[in-house]
C-alpha cells in the first residue's frame, strides 16, 4: 500500500516539477490570445466618437494621454489624464485602469504609441481598452480644421458638424486656459451641470 | 487506508491520468505561458532601439548580419506586391508552431514589416514576451506601396513617422477664464 502511495506522490512532484514557473499574475492572457484581441478592428474609436464624448461629458469613458506630460500640457483633449508611456504601469493608475466598466481611451500622436500602450494593459487582462484611431493627428485634421462642403446638408452630418464645432470650441478654450484654472473650471463646471440634471457625479 | 486497498487498480489508473492531463496540459500549443510580465515588456518597449529606419535596415543588410525580411500583412497583399526578399506570415499565424521556431532562432536577425509599423509593434511585443530577442521592425508608416516601388531610392533616415506631431496648436489668447459661479 505505501508503494502506490509514493508512487502518487512521485507522480504529484514530477508533475509539479516540469510545470513552469510564473512570475506573473494569473489575470495575464497568454500571447494567443492577445494576439487574438490585438488584430480586431473592434478596438478602435474614431475622434468622432471621442468629439461626441467629450461634448457629452460621459463619466462611462477615461480617456488617456500616453504622450509625455510636456506635450500633454501645450494641448490636450478636454478631460484626458497624462499617463506617460513609461509610467503607464505605475501602480498609481490601476485606480482608473481597472474599471472594467469604463471604456479607456488611450491616444496619443499617432497610432504606435496608443497600440503599445493597448497591448500593455490588455495583457494586464483589463477589459473594454480603446485605441482613438489616427491620435491627435487625426483629431485636428478632423474635428479641429475640417468645414462642411457641399450643399445641402444631411440630418446625419449635421450631427457630426455640430458635435465637432462644439469639441473644437471645447478643446480650444480649455487648452487657452492658465494650467492653474484648467482643473478648477472642470470641477465648478461639472458640479454646476449636474446640479441642473439633478444627477451625481 | 482502508479504501485504498480495494481499489489498487484504480489508484493506478488515477496516476496515470493525472499525469496525462499534465502532459496534455503542458503540450497543448494554446498553452505556452508568456515568459514575460507586461512591466518587463514595457521596459523594453520604451528603450526603443527595435525599430529601425530604412536607412538602417539596408546598413543591416550590408553588414555581416543574417536577416529575415518578414511581411506581415495578409497573403494577398504580399502576392501584389512586397519588399525584395521579404517571406510572408501573416500577423495572425505568427504564433504557428513553425513560425515560432523561426522567430525563436538566434542566428538571424527577424525585420517584420506591414503597412503600418504599429501593427508590426503589436507583433513585436508578442513576440519579444514569448522569448524572441532577434527581432526587429522595419519602420513603414506612410505609404508602403511608395516604398516598395521606390526601394532602390529610399534611405527615410527616421523612426516614428507616425508618432512626429501635424499639428501646432495656437492658444486663443481671447479666452478669458470666466469662472462659472
Amino acid at each position: 500500500m505505501r508503494l502506490y502511495i509514493t508512487i502518487i506522490l512521485i507522480g504529484l512532484a514530477f508533475i509539479g516539477s516540469i510545470l513552469p514557473e510564473r512570475n506573473i499574475s494569473r489575470k495575464d492572457r497568454n500571447p494567443q490570445d492577445l494576439l487574438k484581441v490585438a488584430i480586431l478592428e473592434s478596438k478602435y474609436v474614431t475622434v468622432d466618437e471621442v468629439a461626441r464624448l467629450i461634448v457629452q461629458e460621459d463619466t462611462a469613458a477615461i480617456i488617456i494621454d500616453v504622450r509625455s506630460a510636456d506635450d500633454y500640457k501645450e494641448c490636450n483633449i478636454p478631460g484626458a489624464i497624462n499617463m506617460p508611456l513609461e509610467d503607464l504601469l505605475n501602480p498609481d493608475w490601476s485606480g482608473y485602469l481597472d474599471q472594467p466598466s469604463k471604456m479607456k481611451i488611450f491616444y496619443s500622436n499617432g497610432n504606435h504609441f496608443a497600440h503599445e500602450a493597448w497591448m500593455l494593459v490588455e495583457q494586464k487582462g483589463t477589459d473594454n481598452n480603446y485605441v482613438m484611431r489616427g491620435g491627435l493627428n487625426e483629431w485636428f485634421k478632423t474635428v479641429m480644421l475640417s468645414e462642411f462642403r457641399g450643399g445641402k446638408i444631411s440630418p446625419r452630418e449635421n450631427f457630426i458638424f455640430e458635435n465637432r464645432y462644439k469639441a473644437r470650441e471645447y478643446f480650444n478654450r480649455m487648452n487657452s486656459l492658465p494650467d492653474s484654472i484648467k482643473s478648477t473650471y472642470l470641477t465648478i463646471k461639472r458640479a454646476k451641470e449636474a446640479e441642473l440634471v439633478g444627477g451625481c457625479e | 487506508m482502508f479504501f485504498l486497498k480495494i481499489n489498487k487498480n484504480l489508484l493506478i489508473t488515477a496516476t496515470i491520468l493525472i499525469v496525462l492531463i499534465a502532459a496534455i496540459l503542458l503540450f497543448k500549443p494554446g498553452m505556452r505561458d508568456i515568459q514575460l510580465s507586461a512591466e518587463e515588456a514595457l521596459q523594453q518597449t520604451v528603450k526603443r532601439n527595435h525599430l529601425l529606419s530604412v536607412n538602417r535596415y539596408k546598413r543591416l543588410l550590408q553588414s555581416d548580419e543574417q536577416v529575415i525580411l518578414i511581411d506581415l500583412r495578409k497573403f494577398s497583399d504580399y502576392e501584389s506586391g512586397h519588399l525584395p526578399d521579404a517571406v510572408s506570415i501573416p500577423l495572425d499565424e505568427i504564433l504557428d508552431k513553425k513560425n515560432i521556431r523561426l522567430f525563436k532562432e538566434k542566428e538571424a536577425i527577424k525585420v517584420m514589416y506591414s503597412d503600418s509599423s504599429y501593427k508590426a509593434a503589436q507583433a513585436w511585443m508578442v513576440l519579444y514576451q514569448i522569448g524572441c530577442r532577434e527581432i526587429a521592425i522595419l519602420e513603414t508608416t506612410g505609404s508602403l506601396e511608395e516604398l516598395i516601388a521606390n526601394w532602390q531610392d529610399a534611405d527615410e533616415q527616421l523612426i516614428y513617422k507616425d508618432e512626429r506631431k501635424q499639428f501646432t496648436f495656437v492658444p486663443d489668447t481671447t479666452v478669458k477664464a470666466d469662472l462659472p459661479d
